[in-house]
């Protein structure tokens, strides 16, 4: 293993610690906003359960990320850096405006980036694409519908409970096992997402043949930096997510949390490499959907969506540029 | 008959999850359907449950019970003395 795939392997982790750093507000905002943890423990309960998460979950979204999306040939130590650099800095970008958008997105988008700008078009992987880009748009609507039914059904189950003192209290207990089965999800997600980008900078410097599982100190490191990413959470998308798409009870964050959980576990194990921010996105609206539909501050809602569909196009750019240099320098 | 707000979103919704079945690779379709059922089962459960809000809500009842205690106002004579009286 040369020293360059030991420095990109470094950078690698350093954006799955931005990851968890920028979605760490996913995991906790709900139960931030419905104050059943200070923001201390919350952080401390969601990094906890983004690590342990290696001991339930496969490697499936790994092996989509580095072989599906990109042609593993067109993966040098040059693009797989270039398409870091355009991940990192979208991340950055966004998480200073305050913007939840996609850290997932923005690893594809950038990998893309940087192989186009390397070998062309034919570098890109269309029935891959094709795959993240559709569940760009079904997960958060799978979300929508799962946090709107979990609601509907804790509705029914409880409307007839008068103690809403000792009610309200059980919900809070119900939301920290929500809370972190959702970071668990998150963990499981997104750190796959770097161990392909490891794995397919392996297999390209000859350090593993084609067919290689990812080995187990990726797995761990990968998981490890994620796990320290949450720890240092980013407070700025907080706010937005837990307070200005909808205003949350803990009845709700439980909801919409666990449908958000459900959503990705499946993805997970289907090797689709969703967006946990997408999905905790359509829960919160799912939930707030019970109420009325103007219980959604859409105005909000829809800059998240502008946010998501500038996410692969701006990354896409960000890394195309940053790979240049190695370009001119031949 | 007016259909609410959350009955056509939800059929929104599913209409998109069908409209990108397309798209989806053979072995994920199960989910769009599944996200297309369920939204479709919550826009008919929530059409039926405006429908019997609009029929069944108190205010409702209280308006139909004050129009049949209304007496039926008289028929309209077809002149009265007030009217001016016609002229040629």
């Amino acid at each position: 293993m040369t020293i360059w795939v030991v420095i990109i392997i470094v950078f690698a982790l350093s954006f799955d610690f931005f990851n968890g750093f920028h979605d760490a507000a996913n995991s906790i905002a709900t139960v931030v906003s419905t104050r059943v943890l200070s923001p201390r423990q919350a952080v401390a309960w969601a990094a906890f359960f983004n690590f342990a998460s290696f001991l339930i979950f496969g490697t499936a979204v790994a092996a989509t990320i580095a072989k599906d999306v990109v042609q593993p040939a067109a993966f040098t130590n040059a693009v797989i850096f270039a398409g870091l650099v355009g991940a990192v800095a979208w991340d950055i970008i966004t998480w200073w405006i305050g913007l939840p958008t996609s850290s997932s997105h923005a690893l594809v988008g950038a990998m893309a980036g940087a192989a186009v700008a390397s070998a062309g078009w034919e570098a890109l992987i269309a029935s891959g694409f094709q795959k993240i880009a559709v569940f760009i748009v079904l997960s958060p609507i799978v979300g929508l519908l799962l946090g709107f039914t979990f609601m509907v059904m804790i509705y029914w189950v409880f409307h007839r409970h008068r103690r809403l003192e000792r009610l309200n209290r059980g919900f809070r207990v119900g939301q920290l096992f929500s809370a972190a089965a959702f970071s668990l999800a998150h963990g499981a997600n997104d750190a796959q997402k770097t161990m392909g980008i490891i794995l397919a900078l392996l297999i390209a410097n000859g350090v593993l043949p084609a067919n290689a599982d990812v080995p187990l100190w990726v797995v761990l490191s990968a998981h490890t930096a994620i796990g320290l990413g949450t720890l240092f959470g980013g407070w700025r998308i907080v706010h937005t997510m837990g307070s200005k798409i909808t205003k949350i009870q803990p009845a709700q964050g439980m909801a919409a949390e666990t449908a958000a959980a459900v959503t990705i576990m499946a993805s997970t194990f289907g090797g689709i490499p969703v967006s946990t921010t997408h999905t905790i996105t359509g829960g919160i609206i799912g939930v707030g959907t019970t109420q009325r539909l103007s219980a959604v501050r859409w105005g909000v809602a829809g800059r998240v969506v502008w946010a998501w569909v500038f996410t692969i196009p701006g990354a896409f750019a960000i890394s195309y540029l940053a790979y240049l240099p190695f370009k001119a320098a031949g | 008959m007016r259909i609410g707000r959350r009955p056509l979103f939800f059929t929104g919704l599913a209409v998109i999850c069908l409209l990108m079945l397309e798209l989806t690779p053979p072995e994920y379709r199960w989910v769009n359907l599944f996200a297309a059922g369920l939204a479709m089962f919550w826009a008919v459960m929530l059409f039926v449950e405006e429908r019997s809000l609009v029929r069944w809500s108190p205010g409702a009842k209280d308006v139909a019970a004050a129009r049949a205690r209304r007496p039926s106002p008289p028929a309209a004579p077809a002149s009265t003395p007030q009217e001016p009286p016609s002229e040629g």
